[in-house]
């Protein structure tokens, strides 16, 4: 029987509607035998131990490069469990004839949400506030409102369009800057469409929906900061690497920024010295933002179902990533 | 007209110094007010004796305070709560009691809704983790995290704070529960936030999470005591940015040790006055407390409520010392008989 390896932390060993789903269409499920394969540690050769005894995986962080994709021949299909598809060579998985899939409906509700909190909980000192109170000073500084001010959304994918629905419900002006625009989903509510220049100087409080490649890589950089509206509150649930960690620590220091949100780090798992996480005008969190429990979920049904849909002949087209294997693909 | 002639003590001038906003106002109508920080009860009588107005933040007004007023016309809180302040005493002694009830609707609801966010997306186990250098345990407190739409928001007391509330909750996909004193009567707003009014224990026993937006008074004093609290859905938030006296704080603590309350979000505080800098850790075990999260009483504080309330209170103080009565949403007191006669 083919075998599909489950590697996401949260997924290990655990019964679910997707691991009924494989069974049912006669896979074998089979888990790493390192727990914390998936956290993108391993080495090459690992990684390729791990997954050599598999025909699919439903992935979580680890690597696949040219040489890993290279060394596994029964290797057909990558379905992420997310929707960041930057651990994966996609020239190489199309190269080997590996369809590349994410889920792209599971999680960004939960991405939306998250950034809210990281931009409220910066809005509203709460780490500042929390600690303060507990040491028993009364700091009773001023927070900064949010409704009536200018939040700037990079990037209006599934998340983006969520996070300014959310955004709208807190009585602030949106602005938004992305190339491929839903006319009518901008037009219900309200938001200006502005290029990249406007947006950072003119967003009170700026989350980035975009994912990481060539072109975002490293884009909120000093030249970045410098052009962004004094006093903004950055926000970054996408990637860690489209910030330049070390320039944006150097802007929050100088008071450039004011503060900043992050559920995602230049390096994951960042350093424990990173200064970021002493400072307390920044708020954040493991990079969670995708993974609730009914992301979690999601994340293995459709991940499940584009394993089951592609064995059975079918081409899960919303889902997969290099669209250019579909004619011809064979399981 | 010429204001200087009043006497106009303005009380908590170190705890609370007169802002940029009240004092444009004070200029704009030729008041200099007395500000004076208040040490003692007998200093406190001693101050207002012979004042004409009395402008306060967080002074408590005790009878003894406002028997001790001689020719005192109006007490003006620079806020929205007066349950600081003996209302029945000035009510009886001809004294209007003004305040800024709508001064930080907005922003009230703008920290309930983060500290709602926060406590729900575990902001502080993880931030704690993350400090410690433990990220993947960080990861693991985060298990799981339920996200908001479909769950139910509970809100007591359906003013205007809880109606912006109301508005955030919506576009977060919540279902929105509401209860109030006077449930006879339909409420045109409730329709159109789509928010249904029930009664209090059936918002107790349906609700994910219960927000407070309520005054403090004899009527509300510890609303949710022991016996409320066991009511509340198992795994539910409690968010308090009203008054800390509305809660059992002891009885809270206990809830949320046992693990019937997954965690609150908390800016007011019985056990803690936060007016008295005390300098010290809380001895409150709340205080110790993960699941937890605090700000020190700061919901009401931005830019543009520290205006509306200077704009708003000193507008109060004119309009009676000029012989009018404040806009009626601001009478706390609108049935005493003045000391001396206002029009409207």
């Amino acid at each position: 029987m083919p075998v599909v390896l489950i590697t996401p932390e949260v997924m290990l060993h655990k019964s679910g509607p997707w691991v009924d789903m494989l069974q049912q269409a006669a896979f074998d499920v089979a888990y790493p035998k390192n727990p914390v394969f998936t956290r993108g540690s391993c080495s090459e050769e690992e990684t390729i131990d791990e997954l050599s005894v598999c025909d699919a995986v439903i992935a979580g962080g680890e690597v696949f490069t040219n040489n890993v994709l290279g060394a596994l021949p029964n290797l057909r299909v990558i379905a992420r469990s997310g929707v960041g598809f930057d651990k994966v060579d996609v020239a190489a998985a199309s190269e080997h004839n590996v369809v590349l899939t994410i889920t792209p409906t599971a999680n960004h509700e939960a991405v939306a949400e998250h950034a809210l909190m990281l931009l409220l909980s910066a809005a509203k000192r709460l780490p500042f506030n929390d600690r303060s109170a507990r040491a028993g000073e009364w700091p009773m500084q001023q927070s900064w409102p949010v409704r009536g001010t200018t939040i700037g959304i990079l990037g209006l994918g599934r998340i983006g369009r969520s996070f300014a629905v959310r955004a709208g419900a807190l009585g602030a002006k949106l602005i938004a800057t992305e190339t491929n625009v839903d006319e009518e989903f901008v037009k219900k509510h309200g938001i200006e469409l502005v290029d990249f220049d406007v947006l950072l100087s003119r967003s009170d409080y700026l989350s980035i929906h975009c994912p990481l490649n060539d072109d975002t890589h490293g884009r909120f950089n000093k030249t970045a900061f410098a052009k962004m509206k004094s006093n903004c509150i950055l926000i970054n649930t996408a990637r860690g690497g489209i910030v330049v960690e070390s320039e944006l620590i150097a802007s929050l220091e100088s008071g450039r920024l004011r503060g900043a949100g992050l559920d995602c780090f230049e390096v994951e798992p960042p350093s424990p010295d990173n200064p970021l996480f002493r400072m307390e005008q920044v708020a954040c969190t493991p990079h969670v933002a995708g993974s609730d429990q009914k992301s979690q979920d999601d994340m293995g049904i459709e991940a499940a179902d584009c394993i089951v849909k592609l064995q059975s002949g079918e081409w899960p087209e919303a889902a997969v990533i290099n669209r250019e294997l579909q004619d011809g693909w064979k399981w | 007209m010429d204001y200087s002639v009043f006497k106009v003590v303005r009380v908590n001038s170190e705890s609370f110094p007169v802002t940029s906003f009240e004092q444009e106002m004070y200029d704009e109508y030729g008041i200099t007010p007395d500000c004076c920080e208040i040490n003692s009860v007998e200093q406190l009588s001693e101050v207002v004796r012979d004042a004409d107005a009395v402008m306060v933040v967080s002074e408590p007004l005790s009878t003894a305070a406002i028997h001790a007023m001689q020719q005192c016309r109006v007490i003006c809180r620079l806020g929205a709560g007066t349950d600081k302040i003996d209302v029945n005493a000035a009510s009886e002694r001809g004294i209007v009691v003004a305040n800024v009830p709508d001064f930080c609707v907005e922003e009230q609801a703008d920290h309930a809704f983060a500290l709602l966010l926060a406590v729900a997306r575990r902001l502080n186990e993880m931030r704690i983790c993350m400090l410690q250098g433990k990220y993947h345990d960080g990861r693991q407190q985060s298990r799981p995290l339920r996200r908001l739409p479909g769950r139910t928001l509970g809100l007591v007391g359906f003013g205007r704070s809880a109606r912006a509330m109301a508005r955030r909750a919506a576009g977060f996909g919540m279902r929105v529960l509401a209860t109030r004193r006077n449930m006879s009567t339909s409420d045109p707003d409730a329709d159109s936030l789509n928010v249904k009014l029930v009664e209090f224990e059936t918002l107790l026993a349906e609700s994910d999470f219960v927000s407070l937006h309520l005054p403090l008074n004899d009527q509300t004093h510890h609303l949710l005591d022991r016996d409320g609290l066991a009511k509340m859905k198992p795994g539910s938030v409690l968010i308090n940015t009203a008054r800390g006296g509305i809660v059992d704080e002891n009885a809270l603590a206990d809830v949320l040790g046992v693990g019937h309350l997954a965690g609150a979000g908390l800016d007011t505080f019985a056990v803690v006055d936060v007016h008295e800098s005390p300098a010290m850790p809380p001895k409150h075990r709340l205080f110790e407390m993960d699941n937890v999260v605090f700000t020190p009483h700061v919901a009401a504080f931005s830019v543009d409520s520290s205006r509306e309330v200077g704009y708003g209170s000193v507008a109060n103080l004119v309009a009676v010392l000029s012989g009018c009565w404040p806009s009626p949403d601001r009478v706390v007191n609108p049935k005493v008989s003045p000391r001396h006669s206002l029009r409207i």
